[in-house]
C-alpha cells in the first residue's frame, strides 16, 4: 500500500483520538517515506540515516502537540524531517576525518584516483568565497535541496542559487585554465 | 531496531485533546504572569494611587495597550510552535495596530499641551528605569514560554523567540502598569513601547538557542 497523504492524515487524527493501532501504522508508514527521505540526502551513510528517522519518529510521537487538525499532515511531518536534519548536518559537519581502520581503503589503488580528484576539487574550491564553497558543498556534494542549504547557512535562497551559480562557473573557468597550462607545458 | 521503537511508541499513544496546545500555552503565561506580579508586589510594590487611578482613563489605556500587545502575539507564537507554522498578514497587522494607535493618541497628547511642556510628558519621573523594568520583568514569562515552545516544534526558533518575547513584554509592562504612575500617553507610548520591544528583540536573539529540540 502506498502512503497517501489522505491516508496518513487519517491515520494521524485517528491516533490524536487514542487509536493506538492507526498510530503505529502511521509511524511504520511514515518510517518508510522518511528513510527514502534521509537516504537521499545523506547518501554515505545509511546508519546515520537511520539515526534521524528514529529521532524524527520520536519528536512526530512525543510532539503530536504541535499538529493543527485542520492542516495537511505531510507538510507538518516533512518539516520536523528537515528540523532534524539540518540540526544533525550543523552538529555533525566538521573538517572530515577519517577513522584510522578505514586509513589502508583508501590507499587501495583503485579508490587513488578519486582521491586524487576529491582533492583537486577540494583545492579549487578553497579559493571560492565562503559562501560560494557552502552553497556548492551542500547543494552538488550533500544533496540538499536550496531551501534546506538556504536554512542551514542563513543565506536566503536567492543568494544559494546564486553562489551556486558564480561558484560553479568560476570553477569551470579555473579548471579551464589549468587544463590549458597543463598542455602547454 | 526502528520497528521495535515504533511498536514502545504506539504503546504509549494517548488521546490529545483538542485544545491541548492553547493550555499549554496558557498555563505557560499564568505561570510567569503569577511570578512577574509577585516581583512586582515584592520589589516594586503597587501604586499607592491604585484605587483612585481604576477610575481614570489613563490606566485602563495603558492595560489595554500592554495586553493587547501580549494577546495579539499569542496566536503568532502558536503558529511558529508548529513545525509547518505559517502566518500571514492578518495577525501581525492586528498586532501593530496597538502601538499605531498609541502613536495617534500621542499625537493628540502633543498637540494639547506647549511645546514647553513636551519634555515633562517624555521624560516623568521614572524614564530612566521604566523599559529597563519591563525587560527585568518580562524575564520569569519568557522562560515559562521557553519552556512551553522547547516541548512543541518550532522550526523557525528567532520568530518564535521574538513571538515569546513580546507576549512576555507585554504581561510584564501590564504588571508594571499595577505599579507605574506614570500618566503621560507619550511616556508610555516611549518607554514602554522600548520596553516591550527589547523583549521582543532579546527573545529573538536567544531563541534559537534556548528553544532547540
Amino acid at each position: 500500500m502506498t502512503a497517501s497523504e489522505d491516508g496518513l492524515k487519517a491515520l494521524m487524527l485517528q491516533g490524536l483520538d487514542g487509536d493506538a493501532a492507526a498510530h503505529s501504522r502511521l509511524l511504520s508508514e511514515l518510517a518508510r517515506l522518511l528513510r527514502a527521505y534521509f537516504v537521499r540526502r545523506l547518501f554515505n551513510d545509511p546508519a546515520e540515516a537511520e539515526d534521524l528517522v528514529q529521532e524524527t519518529l520520536i519528536a512526530v510521537h512525543t510532539r503530536r502537540v504541535s499538529f493543527d487538525r485542520s492542516q495537511p499532515f505531510t507538510p507538518w511531518a516533512y518539516a520536523m524531517a528537515r528540523y532534524k536534519l539540518i540540526d544533525h548536518l550543523r552538529r555533525t559537519r566538521r573538517r572530515p576525518s577519517v577513522p584510522l581502520e578505514d586509513a589502508g581503503v583508501l590507499l587501495a589503488p583503485e579508490d587513488t584516483a578519486q582521491a586524487t580528484a576529491g582533492a583537486d576539487l577540494d583545492r579549487l574550491m578553497a579559493d571560492l568565497p565562503e559562501k560560494q564553497r557552502a552553497a556548492i558543498r551542500h547543494t552538488k556534494l550533500d544533496g540538499l535541496s536550496v531551501a534546506e542549504t538556504a536554512a542551514l547557512t542563513g543565506q536566503s535562497e536567492v543568494s544559494v542559487k546564486v553562489g551556486v551559480h558564480r561558484g560553479l562557473k568560476s570553477l569551470m573557468s579555473r579548471i579551464r585554465k589549468s587544463e590549458e597550462g597543463q598542455d602547454d607545458g | 531496531m526502528t520497528d521495535d521503537l515504533i511498536a514502545k511508541l504506539a504503546a504509549d499513544t494517548a488521546a490529545v485533546p483538542r485544545a491541548a496546545l492553547s493550555r499549554r500555552f496558557g498555563l505557560g503565561m499564568v505561570v510567569g504572569a503569577v511570578v512577574c506580579f509577585a516581583l512586582v508586589l515584592t520589589w516594586l510594590g503597587l501604586r499607592p494611587d491604585m484605587d483612585d487611578a481604576m477610575h481614570g482613563m489613563r490606566f485602563w489605556m495603558k492595560a489595554s495597550y500592554t495586553l493587547w500587545v501580549a494577546l495579539a502575539s499569542l496566536p503568532l507564537a502558536i503558529a511558529f510552535s508548529r513545525p509547518d507554522g505559517r502566518v500571514g498578514v492578518t495577525p501581525w497587522l492586528v498586532l501593530a495596530f496597538a502601538p499605531v494607535f498609541m502613536l495617534a493618541m500621542t499625537a493628540m497628547e502633543l498637540m494639547r499641551t506647549p511645546e514647553s511642556r513636551w519634555m515633562a510628558l517624555v521624560v516623568g519621573s521614572s524614564a530612566m528605569h521604566c523599559s529597563w523594568r519591563i525587560l527585568l520583568l518580562s524575564i520569569p514569562i519568557f522562560g515559562a514560554l521557553v519552556w512551553v515552545f522547547k516541548r512543541l516544534a518550532p522550526t523557525r526558533l528567532a520568530m518564535a523567540g521574538l513571538t515569546a518575547g513580546l507576549i512576555a513584554g507585554g504581561l510584564a509592562a501590564t504588571m508594571y502598569g499595577l505599579h507605574c504612575q506614570e500618566p503621560a500617553v507619550t511616556f508610555v507610548t516611549l518607554w514602554y513601547t522600548l520596553g516591550m520591544v527589547a523583549a521582543g528583540a532579546l527573545g529573538a536573539l536567544v531563541g534559537p538557542r534556548l528553544m532547540r529540540w
